[in-house]
């Protein structure tokens, strides 16, 4: 039974990595926000680093430490990732073009920090959306 | 140098006090270890920008540093930010690369103040941080010189404009530099140095960016350049460096000669265009870069003309790339001979060409680089290169110049391998 449920779970793995491969996610600020929406290209700007201020308010940008979220983010949204985007957000950074984005843990991480930093901006799956957080943007 | 110590203590002092809790306050850093050797008749490598410390014994010292980068947010809009740089060549002393305040007026508007980096070339203000680059060192027939800080105000601004994203600077300040500069003496090499002043420093940047994949750079610099030596004298009592040499020669001669020989306050511009392409695997990077002095300046500023072409291809995580670079290099010989007698001249000419055989006013080199960057993770990559630096100076291009015996400090040709280490966090 053992080996068996082994095989089904080998067959399955595909099926689960593609799910994920696929699942939406969407761009969230605190439920309070003034923020009414956002487009492609303005959560692209935003999160390269191009947009320092929102409705008047200077923006913090969370980034998801890794995972399934960030990949998909970074690939749908920002087009760029890995060592690419370290470069463009080191150059950023160290010329103090840019305010550097804030590490995230996690969805549930990242719904807390939009609550509890002001001009908080993330990015979460669409599972995880809850009435803390108010969602400007869907990929 | 003592008044900029005040810069970096002002960015102290407020990092210390504006946070009321030190979880706002943000920590990032940089660094590289690099490994060099040259394989050319154990000459030296000719470039200011490592201090001329590469040799045949390999070393990982010149351009090895670590960075560390704090910034704290004072309200919403204004925030301190200092980065402090130890480098192999400072025998990695801390030093403060950055000090400044930054008030962001709006979506588009920023100003900061205090000790920032000239925005001169694309790579300048993030020169020491290589996780930001291809190659090991940006190409050195244009970045030859050390990144210079200058203490002062730069206003930047960005918009958007359909597919264009523009960023704009405008800075005002002034920089004092040291650099190295080995003179070749009968009794063998002197390690002199040259000091740099420079104000009224004033620069406009323009920055396109088209889609992410083609960005244009355009910038203008002027300041007033003052340049000296150190006043090393041999056992004679005679300067060892040429500019100290010069300047002796003219409080002698006094008057308009005077005035040719020595670099004060000499008017300059700098012209900067750079583009880069990154499409389809692809990446390609090309640079200019004039600097010319301007009607009553001295006759021993340095007039620059150089340029670099790299072209790479991204195979995954492996970026090979090569680099064709070429640097003129020259003094107005011409203006100092006219301020001068026949007999003054007779005088002059040997000194002219210590002058032009000195690696800092060389004539029209080359640079042909190869090189390799492998992102190990997002955060390291590590990086080859291989130069070879060939030196077309002959007397026939430079009439006024006397050809100098190859030595360690003047070398024909050399060829140099880089192997380097790069991280941030």
């Amino acid at each position: 039974m053992k080996a068996y449920s082994k095989f089904l779970l080998a067959l399955l793995a595909p099926m689960m990595v593609s799910a994920t491969a696929y699942a939406a996610g969407v761009v969230v600020v605190a439920k309070g926000s003034d923020i009414a929406s956002l487009d492609a290209e303005t959560a692209k700007k935003l999160f390269l680093g191009r947009t320092p201020q929102l409705s008047g308010q200077n923006v913090v940008l969370l980034f998801q430490k890794d995972g399934s979220a960030r990949e998909e983010f970074e690939t749908k949204v920002l087009q760029r990732s890995g060592a690419d985007l370290t470069a463009y957000w080191s150059k950023l950074i160290f010329t103090g073009k840019a305010n550097a984005p804030v590490e995230a843990g996690g969805d549930t991480d990242v719904k807390a920090k939009v609550n509890s930093t002001p001009g908080a901006i993330g990015y979460i799956s669409e599972g995880a959306i809850d009435g803390s957080v108010k969602v400007l943007y869907k990929y | 140098m003592r008044k900029f110590s005040k810069v970096p203590l002002l960015g102290l002092a407020v990092l210390a006090i504006a946070p009321a809790s030190h979880a706002d306050v943000a920590f990032h850093g940089y660094g590289q270890i690099v490994a060099g050797t040259v394989f050319s008749n154990n000459r030296t490598f000719p470039t200011e920008s490592a201090g001329y410390k590469y040799h045949a014994d390999p070393t990982f010292t010149p351009n090895s540093n670590f960075a560390l980068q704090a910034t704290a947010p004072l309200d919403n809009s204004i925030s301190a930010t200092a980065q402090i740089l130890a480098t192999g060549d400072n025998d990695f002393q801390p030093k403060f690369q950055w000090a400044y305040l930054k008030y962001q007026l709006n979506d588009t508007f920023a100003l900061k103040a205090g000790r920032l980096q000239l925005p001169f070339y694309q790579y300048s203000d993030f020169q020491s941080v290589g996780e930001a680059y291809p190659w090991v060192l940006p190409p050195e027939a244009v970045y030859f010189s050390q990144a210079a800080t200058y203490d002062g105000l730069n206003l930047s601004a960005e918009k958007s404009l359909g597919d264009w994203y523009l960023y704009m600077q405008a800075i005002y300040g002034s920089f004092d530099e040291t650099s190295a500069d080995p003179v070749a003496t009968a009794s063998g090499t002197v390690n002199t140095q040259v000091f740099i002043h420079s104000h009224n420093l004033t620069g406009f940047t323009l920055d396109g960016s088209y889609n992410d994949w083609l960005s244009l750079r355009a910038a203008v610099f002027a300041e007033k350049l003052t340049i000296s030596g150190d006043g090393t004298k041999d056992s004679n009592g005679i300067p060892i460096n040429p500019l100290d040499q010069l300047a002796a020669l003219g409080s002698v001669l006094g008057g308009e000669a005077q005035k040719q020989l020595v670099a004060s306050d000499d008017p300059n511009i700098y012209y900067v265009a750079s583009a880069q392409i990154t499409r389809n695997n692809w990446l390609l990077i090309a640079e200019y870069q004039g600097l010319q002095s301007i009607a009553g300046a001295s006759g021993v500023s340095p007039q620059i003309s150089s340029e670099y072409v790299t072209v790479g291809y991204h195979f995954g995580k492996l970026l090979p790339l090569a680099t064709f670079g070429h640097r003129n290099q020259w003094f107005r010989a011409d203006k100092v001979k006219e301020a001068l007698t026949p007999s003054q001249a007779a005088i002059f000419d040997p000194i002219v060409g210590g002058l032009a055989g000195n690696p800092g006013f060389r004539d029209k080199d080359y640079f042909y680089e190869v090189g390799l960057r492998y992102d190990l993770t997002p955060t390291v990559a590590l990086k080859l290169d291989y130069t070879f630096y060939e030196s077309h100076y002959k007397t026939s291009d430079f009439p006024e110049a006397i050809q100098l015996a190859p030595t360690t400090t003047n070398p024909p040709d050399a060829n140099r391998l880089l192997a380097a280490v790069t991280f941030s966090f």
